[in-house]
């Protein structure tokens, strides 16, 4: 795989040694990662370093070029086990197979962006893989089947997929999206059909998308695959001053149940610049109860298949600008089905022109047992990143 | 044709004496309308904020605007951290989006996000964004002239109008009688009308394609003494800028 990308980026670098200025850019990001583990009653420290390269070549007025590599380099604590942060209940009927259970950090390089976007009269057609990023809420999109974003990092960079993608616009106020994803089998691929549109002070949009929906079951370690069919919709727009948002998406499942999700949230900037955003989040089939979770729930959710465990959460962000160069913020973040919570407090401070500092709390408040229970391990991160 | 004939006669006439000094103040506010906002305008500005730690930071972006600035599209080249993020500002400044180039996504912003400083700077986006503001969020009185470094003023005070969502109690500016070009602007707290917030100076007039154009603009904030310079590295104000632009597909060219 490594020699395929190091090929591709030779042919990408030769390609634009006949293309006229091309762009590169990116940034360098060390980061220093601690959290405590109650069972080892141990701090663990992992450390990481990526590095992400980008290349823009614009070849002739509507055809543009795009890709980004990211190295990634691990070091410390890289490897650990999913278990360790579990309850005993949870975790007692998988011991038999505990190293399925075992997660590790590895140095690699991957492909976020390799693309070529050509602008037509009626369209725009972006072909390899890119980032694709829809829907209006802010810590959960119900309608993208492509993503999942870390609630304690929801702004962070999504992965690239593969795909085609049509952007058309039918007038001046909708537009469409289509969207195939071949993944791995041309004739199962995820296809999306999304439909914007602007009315007055909103945008909404309808959305269709269906994809094969791969599972694994555990503690059996069972795989099934079954096609998923996603219908939903987004808003977002003002409402007596207040930025206001909500998205929503049934989804047909061929084989097991139905379910359908929702988000809706609103924020505002005060006038002394003081920030604050509220979102809460629902999913139908998720349990009720923390006495429910199981653990194939908590398997799901490490590995980015549920965007929840428990059935409704609730975020609220704040932010505040105390000096031109320091922001700091807090995300709070609950299951209101077990009464868990996590806090993430942050500072960012602009060092230097394209040098930013970042220090983030993880703390988990939760008991045992619950979503955002203190047994997933409190602790904090520094990232620098130096932009180039 | 249309736009050169109707900037002689605006000149001609900003220009006779007699009349000019029988301008009220809404009358004179229009005028300054009509100079900042012209119907297309794409420029390359330079922002540089001298920061609270001392050290001078550089923004550069393509402006675009059309219609008077009902339409307008800002598009971060400099720096690195922000280079291809934008903002599309619809209806003067009413509907916003952001789009972040790194993660490839576009956000509609409510106005509210109007009162964030833009990238620390002493400029609100409140500031640098809708067109008419200055008709539409503000009365004008005017006031007894000055005269600002040797050039004949009028002094206007813009206080604002009581359902508006303007983030200062009350403007005062002055605009130089020759050009109609604000030569200067003091903004007050909107709580305490008496409390001036900041200043903006405007100066290197220069009539480019017609158009009286201040090539420099100051912004001062008198509370914690930060200073944000802002320039023109050029302007075209004929261009022919397509409707397409100012869409979400032109926030993400």
């Amino acid at each position: 795989m490594r020699n395929m990308i190091f090929l591709s980026l030779i042919l990408v670098l030769v390609a634009l040694g006949n293309c006229k200025e091309p762009d590169f850019f990116g940034y360098f990001e060390p980061q220093l990662m601690t959290f405590y583990s109650h069972k080892s009653d141990d701090w663990a420290l992992l450390n990481s370093n990526k590095l992400r390269l980008d290349i823009e070549v614009k070849p002739g007025k509507k055809v543009k070029f795009g890709a980004n590599v990211n190295f990634y380099n691990y070091y410390g604590t890289t490897a650990y086990n999913l278990l360790d942060y579990l309850s005993p209940e949870i975790t007692a009927i998988a011991q038999p197979h505990e190293q399925y259970y075992e997660f590790a950090y590895k140095d690699s390089i991957e492909l976020d962006n390799v693309y070529l976007r050509m602008s037509f009269q009626y369209a725009d057609v972006t072909v390899g893989i890119q980032q694709i990023s829809y829907g209006t809420g802010y810590a959960w999109n119900p309608t993208d089947i492509f993503n999942r974003k870390d609630v304690l990092d929801p702004t962070y960079e999504q992965p690239g997929h593969n795909a085609v993608r049509f952007d058309v616009p039918l007038n001046r106020n909708v537009s469409m999206m289509v969207i195939y994803a071949p993944g791995d089998n041309w004739n199962v691929p995820t296809a999306l059909l999304r439909l914007k549109a602007r009315l007055g002070r909103f945008d909404f949009s309808f959305c269709g998308t269906t994809t094969p929906w791969k599972q694994t079951f555990y503690p059996v370690l069972g795989y099934r695959e079954e096609e998923r069919i996603l219908v939903g919709g987004d808003l977002v727009g003002q409402l007596m001053g207040l930025g206001v948002w909500i998205e929503g998406a049934y989804n047909h499942m061929q084989l097991t149940e139905d379910f359908w999700e929702m988000t809706a949230g609103l924020d505002y900037t005060l006038r002394n610049e003081l920030y604050i955003l509220g979102e809460i989040y629902y999913h139908s089939e998720a349990s009720s109860s923390s006495d429910d979770y199981t653990l194939n729930d908590w398997m799901s959710y490490f590995s980015g298949l549920t965007r929840t465990i428990g059935q409704s959460q609730a975020y609220v962000f704040i932010q505040y600008p105390i000096t031109d160069l320091i922001h700091i913020s807090s995300s709070i973040i609950g299951c209101i089905n077990d009464e868990s919570v996590a806090l993430v407090p942050q500072l960012n401070y602009s060092l230097f022109q394209d040098v930013e500092l970042t220090v983030f709390g993880n703390l988990y408040m939760g008991n045992e047992g619950t979503m955002y229970s203190k047994d997933l391990g409190n602790g904090g991160q520094i990232r620098l990143r130096v932009y180039f | 044709m249309r736009q050169k004939t109707a900037i002689i006669f605006f000149t001609l006439w900003a220009l006779s004496p007699t009349l000019a000094q029988e301008l009220t103040g809404d009358q004179i506010i229009e005028r300054v309308d009509e100079i900042m906002n012209p119907q297309q305008m794409q420029a390359e500005m330079t922002m540089i904020i001298e920061t609270s730690s001392g050290e001078l930071r550089e923004f550069v972006y393509q402006s675009y605007s059309k219609n008077h600035g009902e339409k307008n599209l800002m598009r971060y080249l400099k720096p690195s951290k922000l280079r291809g993020n934008g903002t599309l500002m619809l209806n003067y400044s009413d509907d916003i989006w952001a789009y972040f180039h790194k993660t490839k996504r576009v956000r509609k912003l409510a106005e509210h996000a109007k009162r964030q400083k833009m990238e620390g700077s002493d400029f609100s986006y409140e500031d640098m964004g809708s067109g008419n503001a200055f008709v539409m969020d503000y009365a004008a009185e005017r006031l007894e002239d000055e005269k600002v470094e040797g050039i004949d003023c009028y002094v206007v005070e813009l206080t604002r109008k009581e359902n508006s969502d303007a983030g200062y109690s009350r403007l005062i500016m002055w605009v130089d009688k020759s050009n109609f070009v604000p030569l200067m602007l003091d903004y007050y707290d909107l709580k305490d009308a008496e409390l001036k917030l900041k200043y903006l100076t405007m100066s290197d007039v220069e009539v480019i394609q017609g158009i009286p154009t201040p090539k420099r603009m100051v912004m001062t904030n008198t509370l914690d003494n930060s200073q944000t310079m802002m320039e023109i590295n050029s302007v075209n104000y004929e261009v022919d800028l397509d409707d397409n632009l100012f869409t979400e597909r032109g926030l993400r060219e």
